[in-house]
């Protein structure tokens, strides 16, 4: 019996039973890799395809990336700049590229999460190819992505007005600093609306230092500020603050808000009446299209400052609004943000032809070598000892029409090197090895 | 003296707000013990609703804000039979996971439909001046009408026939089921109201914030907040915990500035949770 068995067991020894011993695992994840890396080049290159029929067969693409926060409360910036971005490299693809080689744009959506440009710029800065990074739109997020892109060797272009203070040798700022934009806004509002600035800011680094900027810039204006607040990023009840600024009846609002939430200060502060009386100045406001979400009788009369407005009447200007609406003909206005990720990819394609190479430190050197840009914004040029843009600047007041009317333009408005309080930063003199954020003494 | 009625109005605002986002989910999650992570979706829907009536049909506000709450129920109509039916009974935890897919779903089809900044409705009726400062007749309004709201739930689910099978079924639905109430039916009626309230908070919030596809999210934390604080009197205890964070929250803000505000929201509610784990109304003998 036990011999039948044996047998049996023998004949039908090609039959796996639960008494046989594992079979040896076969790597499922090297063939899956594998897949997935064909699956990636298939559709990396059928993507490629189309862009790159005027180049030659074996002109490699260059890899460049863009971080903008698609969606999330930060999706009202992120959202066009991406869009931007895709259409300035299709642009630049069809005019035959950069040095000959065609642009392969690698898009991340942070989601208005910090943590994910931290993550992504880690997944950046790992990936060999990718030469230049346009991206980031609050100076937090920067300040999460930068130190990881310049440690390993990536440039970083920054679209977004900012605060100032960034010395990093590989970062290049392209929007606006405070200096540059409070300064007409604090002139304009002393002269016109009067001598007293309550301060309402995005409680973290960028409302912190541009309230520095502000009170030595009321002060230098001859001016007070009669109260700061502070508000989170997630608040939308303005009920206590606007209590406040009752209180100290101040003649100006220097409104420094960020992101969607404290699109509901300038609603309710126009529901309790104070917008009869007291007038706002900001930095910020309108570069999520603002202007558009809120009523005009809730807007009218807020004075922003920024190189950038769509009415601007020069042919670059022409030509970009144009393709714009082409490619995203449902997309609100323009404004500053967007207009700088174009200028940042030119910008960074001219340095790149006149280094010759996209090596780092060769277009570091090309970039500081000053190669003026004509922008929609006008005439645009790298300073070399900020790394932040010299640009022309407007002033202008939302009108009963939502749209926005020029009041005064200042041309090629230098940036500050000097961080208020603090020290100062030159990127070709003592700085040229720095990689840091200087921050104010607030 | 005039600031001291300025920040009592203001108090009351702040808890009228807390009320109108968290009676929704104080019916769906208090009452139904469902966890609604698509309620900030419904304050949304609400919000654009009244937002779009205004703007695009010129229709009134007052009607707009009216409407709300219709097609929220619509809407909640459909979830309850999509996705909350199959789980009654043993799998009313997984509805957390349902719903925050849906929530998903919901604020990516209002960025595809919106955009990111779509345009919005001032306040109406203008304001009031009192002593040297000004309030807004809207936000004066509002605690009125979440006080109105919440008399018109309880008189429903204490003198109603649908009140009590409502919460019948939601207690115990095999035994109310052995009694003769259509217990499916009456879930479903109970889900809708509760969707309808979401809405109905969505629209009356949709003048005094930015309505986008996100202004649902800052406020579904909030709510949770509200309603487990609560304790299981779904109605009573989600006004009584409104008062205590809403009126906190306020206060500090006023005082100092609104970080510490929320900070001591937050810190209220673990120590309130903490010492009154069943909730605000953990102890009372009216379970409403």
């Amino acid at each position: 019996m036990a011999l039948a068995a044996d047998e049996g067991r023998a004949t039908n020894s090609n039959r796996h039973s639960i008494d046989d011993p594992p079979p040896t695992p076969m790597r499922p994840d090297a063939g899956r890799r594998d897949f997935l890396k064909a699956s990636t080049a298939i559709a990396g290159s059928a993507l490629l395809g189309r862009a790159s029929k005027t180049f030659s067969a074996d002109s490699k693409p260059i890899h460049v990336a863009s971080m903008f926060d698609v969606t999330g409360g930060l999706s009202i910036y992120g959202l066009p700049e991406m869009n931007v971005s895709r259409m300035t490299i299709e642009h630049i693809n069809k005019s035959g590229g950069v040095l000959g080689r065609p642009l392969h744009l690698h898009e991340y959506d942070t989601q208005s999460k910090i943590e994910l440009y931290s993550r992504y710029a880690q997944e950046i800065g790992a990936n060999d190819d990718i030469a230049v990074v346009v991206g980031c739109i609050t100076g937090a997020s920067r300040e999460a992505a930068r130190p990881v892109l310049s440690k390993n060797g990536k440039l970083l272009f920054f679209p977004s007005v900012d605060e100032g203070g960034e010395c990093d040798k590989y970062t290049f700022m392209q929007g606006a600093d405070c200096l540059q934009m409070e300064t007409p806004l604090v002139d304009w509002a002393v002269k016109n609306a009067g001598k007293t600035f309550y301060v309402v800011a995005a409680d973290y680094v960028y409302g912190h230092v541009a309230t520095a900027w502000t009170k030595s810039l009321v002060e230098k204006a001859g001016g007070s500020v009669v109260g700061i607040e502070f508000v989170p990023l997630d608040v939308s009840d303005f009920g206590a603050t606007i209590r406040k600024i009752q209180t100290a009846k101040p003649a100006v609002i220097m409104a420094n808000t960020v992101g969607g939430n404290h699109v509901a200060f300038y609603r309710q502060f126009a529901a309790a009446g104070l917008n009869r009386n007291i007038r706002i100045v900001s930095p910020s406001f309108g570069l999520g299209n603002e202007q558009l979400v809120l009523a005009p009788e809730e807007t009218k009369g807020i004075v922003v400052a920024y190189s950038y407005f769509e009415s601007l009447n020069n042919p670059e200007n022409k030509a970009f609004v144009a393709s714009y609406r082409k490619a995203y003909p449902d997309a609100g206005p323009l404004m500053d943000l967007p207009v700088q990720v174009w200028n940042g990819w030119h910008q960074w394609k001219m340095a790149v032809e006149k280094a010759g190479s996209t090596d780092i430190d060769k277009v570091v050197a090309a970039m500081e070598s000053a190669i003026p840009f004509q922008g929609p914004n006008g005439h645009v040029v790298m300073d070399p000892i900020s790394h932040r843009n010299i640009q022309d600047i407007n002033l202008a007041t939302v009108n009963a029409k939502r749209e926005y009317e020029i009041l005064h333009t200042q041309k090629q408005v230098r940036p500050s090197t000097q961080v208020v309080g603090s020290e100062s930063c030159d990127l070709v003199g003592k700085d040229k090895g720095s990689h840091r954020m200087i921050l104010p003494k607030t | 003296m005039d600031a001291i009625v300025v920040i009592a109005l203001s108090v009351l605002t702040s808890v009228a707000i807390l009320v109108l986002t968290s009676l929704g989910l104080a019916v769906v999650f208090g009452l139904m013990r469902i966890v609604n992570m698509a309620h900030g979706e419904f304050l949304m829907i609400g919000a654009f609703t009244t937002t779009v009536l205004v703007r695009s049909a010129g229709v009134s506000i007052w009607l707009a804000i009216l409407c709300a709450p219709i097609l929220c129920a619509l809407i909640g109509a459909a979830v309850e039979i999509a996705f909350i039916r199959p789980l009654y009974g043993k799998r009313l935890i997984d509805t957390l996971l349902a719903t925050f897919g849906l929530s998903l779903i919901l604020y990516q089809i209002a960025i595809d439909i919106f955009g990111t900044a779509s345009p919005g409705i001032g306040a109406p009726a203008g304001w009031i001046e009192i002593g040297r400062y000004s309030v807004s007749y809207y936000s004066l309004l509002l605690p009125v009408v979440a006080l109105s709201l919440t008399a018109f739930l309880y008189f429903l689910f204490t003198r109603t026939s649908y009140g009590l099978q409502a919460r019948a079924a939601a207690q115990n639905p095999e035994m109310a089921s052995v009694l003769g109430v259509e217990v499916r039916r009456v879930n479903l009626r109970t889900f809708v109201l509760g969707c309808a309230l979401a809405g109905l908070g969505g629209g009356l919030l949709s003048p005094l914030v930015a309505v986008s596809p996100g202004v649902g999210q800052s406020y579904v934390g909030q709510a949770f907040m509200t309603v487990v604080t609560g304790g299981p009197a779904f109605l009573l205890g989600t006004l009584s915990a409104s008062a205590v964070l809403g009126g906190v929250a306020n206060v500090v803000s006023q005082l100092f500035t609104n970080l510490w505000g929320l900070t001591a929201l937050l810190i209220v509610a673990i120590v309130l949770v903490r010492v009154l784990p069943d909730g605000l109304s953990g102890s009372w003998s009216r379970q409403l």
